[in-house]
């Protein structure tokens, strides 16, 4: 009888050189960047770490209902001055508990990744780039949003 | 085979089992004619290259005397981890399987196959295998050590602390157990000991740059000024992120404005130390240790 256990089931190898980012650093990035900006450095992690393309998917399609949940919280709660505050709490909310998604499913491959004993990259530059650029783009998505509702 | 070389040979071994792979290559240099093509010679050549991270050199001199001498265990498990360090886990694979063909019971194999899956993240496989290992050598270090790697790659940190101890309680001075332990106890949030561990296996293995690293890092977080970070280590960053988005909504939503925006400015300070101060002890004590 063949031996399950003892049949091949690795596909590929892995790029040494390749270096990903620290999972916990993409929370800052989510809390000051939202959630577009953790998406895309989350999306970009897992592909440095290896994760597989399902999963990937997954880590984008996250991102793109909390966008739809931050748009949404904007039409509940945009214009009454009190809740505008709310409404800035709340969005970064909903992208710190999509980041949490995000980095469970990054973090088999992250701990993969630190068993091969292997260096981090730096995320300064691209966190710094993603968190700008990820809160301009959520703050156009909004403002296209004020102007549909 | 005169009586020399022999002893060369003996030497060359004795100094890998020891931690000298630098001198085991040089033994092997004096060796000359059919000698240098001994089996032996192939595999403490091999052994002491994958030992000092030379691994492309490894498997080309495995490869070698595979051909030379045809399929054999310990120079298939040598081969098989120096290809794993490479990155090249479909082959690190293949060498394992084809030793684990002729012996499919063999533990260190096992072991060795167990490595290459918890590197391609595939952790529960690799726990089978271990599993498997353990069966046929059941009280071992290296069983509890892989056990604890394993654990670590599953996400369990209090196991991984678990079968670590068990790993260090067979041999208190092995620099691999230490660190193992080390990372353990940092990842449950025993910080102190964590640093005296992964600083004893640094101490004791001077080239292992990573466990140097480890040890600098388990130092940084025990220096008095970064004390108002332990939260992070102790729990889960995330639980400590979101506790404090809870308070400072929840302070809002109470009506309690004010106090909401001071608890944020005091977050916010807070955030901002952590980024800012580790960076500076880190330089200042890289710089006091002449690094």
């Amino acid at each position: 009888m063949p031996d399950e256990l003892l049949r091949p089931t690795i596909g590929a190898g892995v790029d040494m050189s390749v270096r990903p980012w620290r999972l916990m650093l993409q929370t800052y990035i989510a809390f000051f960047g939202g959630v577009i900006a953790s998406t895309i450095i989350a999306t970009l992690n897992a592909r440095r770490l290896g994760v597989d393309a399902a999963k990937r998917r997954l880590i984008v399609l996250i991102g793109v209902l909390g966008l739809a949940a931050v748009v949404a919280l904007f039409a509940l709660l945009n214009g009454d001055d009190d809740m505008t505050s709310g409404l800035r709490v709340s969005t970064r909310v909903v992208a710190v508990l999509c980041c949490l998604a995000q980095l469970r499913l990054q973090r088999p491959m992250d701990r993969a990744f630190q068993l091969r004993g292997t260096d981090y990259g730096s995320l300064w530059g691209p966190g710094i780039a993603a968190t700008v650029g990820g809160a301009v783009a959520e703050l156009l998505v909004l403002l296209l949003a004020a102007r549909v509702l | 085979m005169n009586e020399p070389t022999e002893a060369r040979l003996r030497m060359a071994g004795h100094w890998l089992q020891i931690g000298h792979p630098e001198r085991t290559l040089d033994e092997l240099q004096g060796l000359s004619g059919d000698t240098a093509l001994d089996y032996r010679a192939y595999l403490f050549r091999g052994a002491a290259l994958h030992s000092l991270d030379r691994n492309a050199e490894a498997i080309d001199v495995l490869r070698d005397g595979l051909t030379r001498h045809g399929p054999f265990l310990p120079m298939l498990q040598v081969l098989g981890s120096s290809l794993r360090s490479e990155g090249r886990l479909p082959e690190a694979e293949a060498a394992f399987l084809q030793g684990l063909s002729l012996d499919p019971n063999d533990p260190d194999l096992l072991i060795g196959y167990a490595f290459v899956c918890l590197a391609a993240g595939q952790a529960q496989k690799a726990s089978a295998l271990v599993e498997r290992a353990a069966s046929h050598a059941p009280e071992s270090a290296a069983v509890s050590a892989a056990r604890a790697q394993v654990a670590f790659a599953l996400g369990n940190d209090r196991d991984m602390r678990r079968h670590s101890t068990e790993a260090l309680s067979y041999d208190p001075e092995d620099p691999d157990a230490r660190a193992l332990y080390g990372t353990a106890s940092m990842l449950t949030g025993d910080s102190r000991s964590g640093y005296s561990s992964l600083a004893s296996a640094a101490a004791s293995q001077p080239g292992d740059a990573d466990l140097r690293a480890a040890a600098r890092e388990a130092r940084l977080i025990n220096h008095p000024l970064l004390l108002p970070l332990r939260p992070f280590a102790r729990f889960n960053p995330l639980v400590v992120w979101i506790g404090a988005v809870a308070i400072i909504y929840g302070l809002r939503a109470a009506g309690l404005a004010p106090l909401s925006f001071a608890f944020a400015m005091i977050w916010l300070a807070f955030c901002v130390y952590s980024w800012v101060v580790p960076p500076l002890v880190r330089r200042w004590l890289n710089r006091k240790w002449g690094a």
